[in-house]
């Protein structure tokens, strides 16, 4: 959004609560180290969060309970575990640790409820955002395959050739063919060849502990210096804004903030434009309120932190006989859509997708395979490291969450932030049609391992048992309703004529397992193009 | 990270992998019913003449077990003992369970093999010893101390490059990456 203003000529003034990382100083992945710190976070780089009541586990599911076969089952309660939302707080917000996957939506998941009665429709088609995607990935440098996409349609070809499937994902492949299932390159907003004075990818599989190589097109890597270079952008890092003030006329007047010495700070401009992901945007317009907006900004339909999706989610290991030294490899290099239609599984409403995951499941060193892979301790440790390292095979499954009444974002009534603003708590529920979503996804992923060649499986872990979210959407829809969305079509609130919201927010549905910050992104520059036009606003 | 927060295994789905949450590793320690600490490795309480030696000498023994040479080395050789001993020493409850464990391992090895001292056994003695804390119940000092150094000892250990080359590991990861990712690995 910041790029998408700024190179229109409209000052932006951008404020982000996490500090700014270096590649070179702060990612530890040429460090012997390397593998002890997931994302190494900084001082202030998470943000807080508390859990509702969690759901009891539906016995009929408990074939898909996490485990690790070093550790056992993982969580033994009976109730879901509240695990993490993955996020980093930060320039280039969770960008800094995604997996670079670069995708478009499904348009058939853009119609959820005229088609299932299930979400709610986008307000706009898929050709509607089409041109937006083909500008976002000239800037990101995605690189993807060169046949055509038979769900979605393209006017431009990829900017970059796609990747060649790593060896341990070359298996997975192999393996789907035999069922008959077909996986082909992903779309990754990670380069294949040198582009925008940014090198190519070298295969480390450390996407999601930040990339050092800086061919992983995060939002610090590609918009935000391009919208700093266009001189209408300043940007300020470590300024929490703490709340959005509204004035007479419907309209935003300042927005309060602490910057990174501590000091309160008030500013205003023309337009506020909140971009603070699907938990912090409602937990913020939520702590908003004031004389003008009782119930929270924006929330004259009632929806604000309403309609929270979050991550329906399996990954599957399992050791293959061969040796593959599997760490070499970008993350999720190769990809399987043959589910990703709302109606493409049998008895079940929403899609899923299939990827190879192993470096996202983590076995990315010896580190990994001494505490999950190899058994017991002593000689026959060592023997075990020497007989697995590298033979581990993932495959990660995603899958669409529909919106249900028990999965919401509200404040919580008792925990504050060093700033005194309520943090925000995550209300989560997996309904039956998502287990059985999940159940597919589950079975699936097993097939595809065992057909890839691959024996015993050693770790599964899943959502069923454990909140573990890295895509969260919904809590801000679009919709063409003001009585039953947040905001209109082009992000803008219904009320509020100079607000807007642009962020994983927005989403009416979730989609079948399309990563999000690609659309994301289309979506920011198309709201710019309209605020640009609209100057009025 | 200490030897503790090193249970947590390292990848980006991690939420709650933690073999035991800091919550069971306190009860264990609180409720382990032993009191009066007999060891401990500052020298803080004389057991045995130089205490800190003999403790420090029986961690890396400990250690040696779990992590034995056999062509790759030991944990000693690469200084994971003296790593693991400073973060028992830096952490309050790790002290407490060590102090614990320091009882439970002179009553075993004096039961089995007439000696209470660890470092006085011999290798296949020290081994039977070490499998008794790993197969202890679940919950009691011995098993909990067993798995928790255990995992970080490994932590530190697969940390070293010195422990890759037996892998045929070329990390880390950066500058050099993988390049050859898509051929099959050609391994030393
Ligand atoms: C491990 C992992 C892997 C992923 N892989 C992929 C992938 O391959 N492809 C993909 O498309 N997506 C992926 N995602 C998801 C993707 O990163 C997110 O969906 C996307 O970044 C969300 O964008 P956002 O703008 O909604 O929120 P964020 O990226 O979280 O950005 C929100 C920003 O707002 C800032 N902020 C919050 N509150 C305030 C405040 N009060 N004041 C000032 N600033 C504030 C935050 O600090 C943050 O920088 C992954 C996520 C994870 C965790
Ligand atoms: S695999 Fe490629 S994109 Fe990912 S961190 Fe390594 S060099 Fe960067």
């Amino acid at each position: 959004m910041a790029w998408a203003l700024s190179s229109k000529k409209i000052k932006v003034l951008l404020l982000e609560s996490g500090p700014a990382y270096d590649p070179f100083k702060d990612y530890l992945l040429d460090k012997p180290q390397w593998e002890q710190t997931d994302f190494p976070y900084k001082a202030n780089s998470k943000g807080k969060y508390s859990f509702g009541q969690m759901q009891e586990l539906d016995k009929r599911f408990a074939d898909f309970e996490t485990f690790n076969h070093v550790l056992g089952k993982l969580f033994k309660t009976g109730i879901r575990a509240t695990g993490t939302y993955g996020h980093v707080k930060g320039v280039g917000g969770t960008t800094l640790m995604y997996s670079g996957e670069a995708h478009r939506m499904n348009p058939e998941a853009m119609k959820m409820k005229s088609r299932f009665q299930a979400a709610a429709d986008w307000p706009f088609d898929y050709k509607e955002l089409e041109p937006y995607y083909c500008i976002a990935e000239q800037i990101v440098g995605v690189a993807g395959p060169t046949a055509d996409d038979a769900k979605r349609y393209r006017s431009k070809p990829y900017p970059l050739p796609p990747h060649r499937p790593s060896y341990g994902s070359s298996k997975i492949q192999a393996g789907c063919r035999k069922l008959g299932m077909n996986f082909v390159s992903n779309s990754l907003g990670i380069l294949s060849a040198p582009y925008d004075g940014r090198p190519p990818c070298n295969y480390c599989g450390g996407c999601n502990r930040g990339c050092q190589r800086t061919d992983k097109g995060s939002v610090d890597r590609t918009f935000i210096p391009k919208a700093v270079a266009t001189g209408y952008c300043t940007l300020r890092a470590g300024c929490q804004v703490t709340g959005i003030e509204a004035g007479d006329n419907d309209r935003i007047k300042s927005v309060s903030y602490v910057d990174s010495k501590g000091n309160i700070q008030q500013v205003s401009g023309r337009i506020v434009v909140v971009s603070c992901g699907a938990i912090e945007t409602p937990r913020l317009l939520l702590a908003s309120s004031g004389r003008h907006a009782p119930d929270g900004l924006c929330n004259e339909s009632g929806m604000v932190g309403k309609n929270f999706m979050e991550t329906l989610y399996a990954i599957t290991s399992a050791l293959h006989d061969e040796r593959l030294a599997s760490y070499r490899a970008a993350s999720a290099d190769i990809i399987c859509w043959d589910y990703n239609n709302p109606d493409a599984i049998k008895d079940v409403i929403g899609g899923c997708r299939f990827s190879a995951a192993t470096a996202e499941a983590g076995f990315a060193g010896p580190l990994n395979y001494a505490l999950r892979v190899a058994k017991g301790w002593g000689k026959g440790h060592k023997e075990q490291m020497r007989q697995t390292f590298g033979n581990v095979i993932s495959v990660a499954a995603i899958g669409e969450f529909l919106p249900n009444t028990k999965s919401y974002i509200d404040l919580d009534p008792a925990a504050k932030d060093a700033s005194g603003i309520p943090i925000a708590r995550i209300n989560t529920y997996n309904t039956e049609m998502d287990l059985m979503r999940l159940r597919f996804m589950m079975e699936t992923s097993r097939q595809i391992l065992f057909s890839s060649g691959a024996g015993k499986i050693i770790e599964q872990i899943s959502t069923y048992d454990s909140f573990t979210s890295s895509h969260v959407f919904g809590t801000c829809r679009m919709g063409k309703d003001s009585r039953d969305s947040v905001l209109n079509a082009y992000c803008q609130s219904h009320r509020w004529k100079n607000l807007f919201v642009v962020d994983a927010s927005v989403f009416p549905s979730s989609g079948g397992g399309e990563s999000p910050s690609l659309t994301i992104e289309a979506l920011a520059i198309r709201t710019a193009g309209y605020i640009a036009e609209n100057k009025s606003t | 990270m200490t030897v503790v927060s090193a249970i947590r295994t390292s990848s980006i789905y991690n939420g709650g992998r933690a073999i035991f949450s800091r919550r069971v590793f306190l009860r264990i320690v609180a409720g382990a019913g032993v009191c009066g600490l007999s060891l401990i490795l500052a020298g803080k309480t004389v057991l045995h003449n130089d205490p800190a030696a003999e403790n420090n000498q029986t961690i890396k023994d400990f250690l040696d077990i779990l992590i034995p040479e056999d062509g790759s080395p030991s944990a000693s050789q690469l200084g994971i003992d003296k790593i693991v001993i400073d973060e028992i020493n830096r952490n309050k409850d790790l002290l407490e369970l060590t102090g614990k464990f320091f009882v439970w391992l002179e009553a075993a090895s004096k039961k089995a093999f007439g000696t209470g001292r660890f470092s006085r056994l011999n290798d296949s003695q020290r081994q039977q010893i070490v499998a008794e804390a790993a197969e202890s119940a679940e919950g009691t000092v011995p098993r909990t101390f067993f798995y928790v150094i255990l995992r970080g000892a490994f932590y530190h250990y697969y940390a070293n490059p010195l422990s890759w080359k037996y892998l045929s590991y070329n990390g880390p990861p950066q500058p050099v990456g993988f390049p050859d990712q898509a051929e099959p690995p050609r391994l030393s």
